[in-house]
């Protein structure tokens, strides 16, 4: 990337070791409360520098807060979040800057998340504004640089978001998060609010700039079909818990939580005799009211191995922990085989 | 298209509907047909903008009369042309004969009245029964659309209940009156995966308990195809393809299927390593152009395909019903290029992705 920015870098964050193999984020017992809810409840992973962490759950399981509490938008109630070495949770603001810049968002609307006021090149330049990063004339060429970056024409820059489509907006969205050339985004459902044609260019995009710009990722999402293509590790959630967390390939040759099993059962297969012959796994009932989890494991009232295992008590009685994570595939169940 | 005896129960042909907007005309459906045969799902897949909801709600006559108009073209039910028909006519047809769902509702429901009132009023709406009887049949409705204890939930409100649970009341509400067509438009859409599938089973298992035809509405080809049994898959306005489900997941037969099958996230099988996308931007339907409409963004056209739209032909290589809309795929003089194309293995011209690609960059 341009001068402007590897000065600023050196200048303004303190920047760890380069070593690839080095965790780039440490999350460990990581929660939020709001009142009486547990949003996020004790949770931990790490996420290698080049790495993407997908981060999958439905509705109430807790995902976005955990993304936002790792960005300390959301202020995490308990644990530690350490970025490139340096614990950031419940850091002051003025401390937080620096990191802030290095560490971005992207979020599921692109239309609600960029100013509808603003010119395409002052929203991808306002950050760069803001942090006072290089001249006017440095500026813009960066602008222009990003917007390429993103497969958008430099001349574009003059028009206002409502101006382009859901997928084009989502591009301006991300070369705005790209502009301070972070190490770390947080992609909170990129992808979901877009067309299906246009969802395979986003996620195609975000491997290519992943690459290129050597980026840390965790990549928010609701079903664990798209996250096969994006990401190195997946880590399963259910009502602010994760119940699975592994390596890509050993995750989806042998998913072993319950609840990912069903998961990966309730995605659609675009093959009609694949949806006719296949078994389902249909979960009962609704997921339950994080204000008022389940005892034991929290998934032990909707969950099918335990029906299968005659109700056994501990479920409803002792809380699963998660175990193996030594193995890469570690799983929160008291009943999953290995 | 008559592919079996059973009877055919709705028959749209040649409809076209626009809209007056600020923008100017919007083509929203183009000479659409489909029909649907007693019991049988069909799917409508596209894109937004595709005209699919459009399509759906002329048939009910519930477009904004101030800026909708229908151009031409028939929906005919049980012999009648509801485009026709009198606001009588169209009362006795809407949830008594033809009951729509939407995606979205929390919408739909009236906040202000309750689960129960709100089945009784439906029920009541075309049908005279005594008080005990409308709520013994709203607890067997809400039962039926596996509503635990029904007995109870009458007296709640739509807030109250969860997404997935909503959307079951509003299926509730569709299929009080035992309506021979279901018109379901997205209505998983807004739904958790695991909540999806069960809101799939249950349509599924109610269309064949009740034997209630049905018109799915969907972007998403996986839920299609363990639903449905016909396809027509629309592209701005236009059915560009429609073909048995089965047929069509086994012999896609025209590009903008070919990117769609390409670009549906895979969780098995043989599944590529990179989603191949379809470049380019969504049609805008402001613009009229001639030639094929998804011509801009397909790697695979010729001269012709932006001079002259193409017709809804049979498609050659493939079974009866198999119609498509695409110059490279018809037997005609400047035509047939794509005859033997295997659209796993070729994507197209790379130099035609690329000059997509660049258009697209300028905007949309």
């Amino acid at each position: 990337m341009t001068q402007i920015h590897e000065a600023g870098h050196a200048a303004n964050a303190p920047s760890g070791a380069p070593d690839p193999g080095q965790s780039l984020l440490e999350v460990s017992n990581l929660s939020v409360r709001f009142a009486s809810v547990r949003a996020v409840d004790n949770v931990g992973f790490s996420v290698k520098r080049g790495e993407t962490l997908g981060l999958v759950g439905e509705s109430g399981s807790g995902k976005s807060t955990a993304g936002r509490a790792i960005l300390q938008i959301t202020p995490p109630t308990a644990g530690s979040v350490r970025f490139d070495g340096v614990e950031i949770a419940g850091m002051p603001e003025k401390q937080m800057r620096p990191y802030r810049r290095r560490m971005q968002m992207i979020f599921q609307d692109p239309r609600s998340s960029l100013d509808s006021k603003m010119r395409v090149s002052q929203i991808i330049g306002e950050p760069l504004e803001i942090h006072h990063i290089g001249t006017r004339a440095e500026r813009r060429e960066r602008v222009a640089e990003l917007l390429q970056l993103v497969g958008l024409n430099p001349t574009v820059g003059v028009r206002y978001p409502h101006q382009f489509s859901g997928g084009q907006a989502q591009r301006i969205a991300i070369a705005r998060a790209l502009a301070l050339d972070p190490d770390f985004l947080v992609a909170d459902e990129p992808i979901s609010a877009l067309d299906v044609s246009i969802q395979a260019q986003v996620v195609n995009l975000l491997l290519e700039i992943k690459q290129t710009m050597k980026l840390s990722m965790i990549f928010i999402a609701h079903d664990l079909a798209v996250v096969r293509y994006i990401s190195d590790k997946i880590a399963v959630m259910y009502l602010g818990k994760i119940v699975e967390l592994a390596d890509k390939t050993a995750f989806y040759a042998n998913p072993l939580h319950p609840y990912s099993q069903a998961l990966l059962s309730a995605v659609p297969v675009p093959d009609p005799k694949r949806e006719r012959t296949r078994s389902r796994v249909v979960l009962s009932g609704d997921m339950p009211n994080p204000d008022n989890p389940p005892s034991g494991c929290r998934f032990h009232t909707r969950c099918p191995l335990r029906t299968m295992k005659d109700n056994p008590a501990i479920c409803a009685e002792e809380e699963p922990l998660l175990t193996g994570e030594s193995s890469g595939h570690a799983v929160a169940c008291h009943f999953a085989e290995r | 298209m008559s592919e079996n005896s059973k009877p055919l129960l709705l028959d749209v042909s040649g409809l076209s509907i626009s809209f007056a907007t600020k923008q100017g005309v919007v083509w929203a459906v183009q000479n659409l047909s489909l029909c649907v045969q007693q019991g049988e799902t069909i799917a409508l897949v596209g894109e937004s903008g595709s005209g699919k909801s459009v399509a759906v709600r002329s048939i009910l006559r519930l477009l904004p009369k101030a800026t909708a108009r229908i151009d031409s073209g028939r929906v005919l039910f049980e012999g009648r042309d509801l485009l026709q028909a009198d606001e009588a006519t169209m009362r006795e047809v809407r949830g008594n004969k033809i009951a729509l769902a939407f995606q979205d509702p929390m919408a739909a429901l009236n906040p202000v009245l309750t689960v129960g009132e709100q089945i009784a009023e439906a029920i009541r709406a075309h049908e005279e029964l005594p008080k005990h009887e409308v709520r013994e049949r709203v607890v067997e409705l809400l039962t039926l659309v596996g509503i635990p204890g029904a007995e109870d939930r009458l007296t709640w409100y739509p807030h109250q209940f969860s997404g997935g649970m909503r959307q079951r009341v509003m299926i509730a509400i569709a299929i009080s009156c035992n309506p021979d067509v279901i018109l379901a438009d997205e209505v998983t859409t807004a739904l958790d995966v695991t909540i999806q599938a069960q809101i799939l089973e249950l349509l599924k298992d109610l269309a064949s308990k009740l034997s209630t035809a049905m018109v799915l509405i969907s972007h998403d080809l996986g839920v299609v195809a363990g639903m449905a049994q016909r396809v027509y898959v629309l592209y701005a306005g236009r059915v560009v393809e429609t073909a048995t489900t089965d047929d069509l997941f086994d012999h896609p037969s025209m590009p903008y299927t070919w990117g769609l099958l390409r670009s549906v996230p895979r969780l098995e099988g043989e599944a590529l390593d990179k989603l191949v996308p379809i470049e380019g931007v969504p049609p805008d339907a402001t613009k009229s152009a001639k030639g094929c409409r998804f011509q801009p963004r397909c790697a695979y056209r010729r001269d012709i395909c932006a001079e002259r739209e193409p017709d809804l032909l049979l498609a050659p290589d493939t079974n009866e019903g198999h119609l498509t809309r695409c110059w490279g795929r018809q037997e005609v003089t400047e035509g047939g290029w794509l005859l033997a194309t295997d659209w796993q293995s070729d994507l197209g011209d790379p130099g035609l992705v690329k000059q997509i690609r660049s258009s697209a960059a300028v905007g949309g």
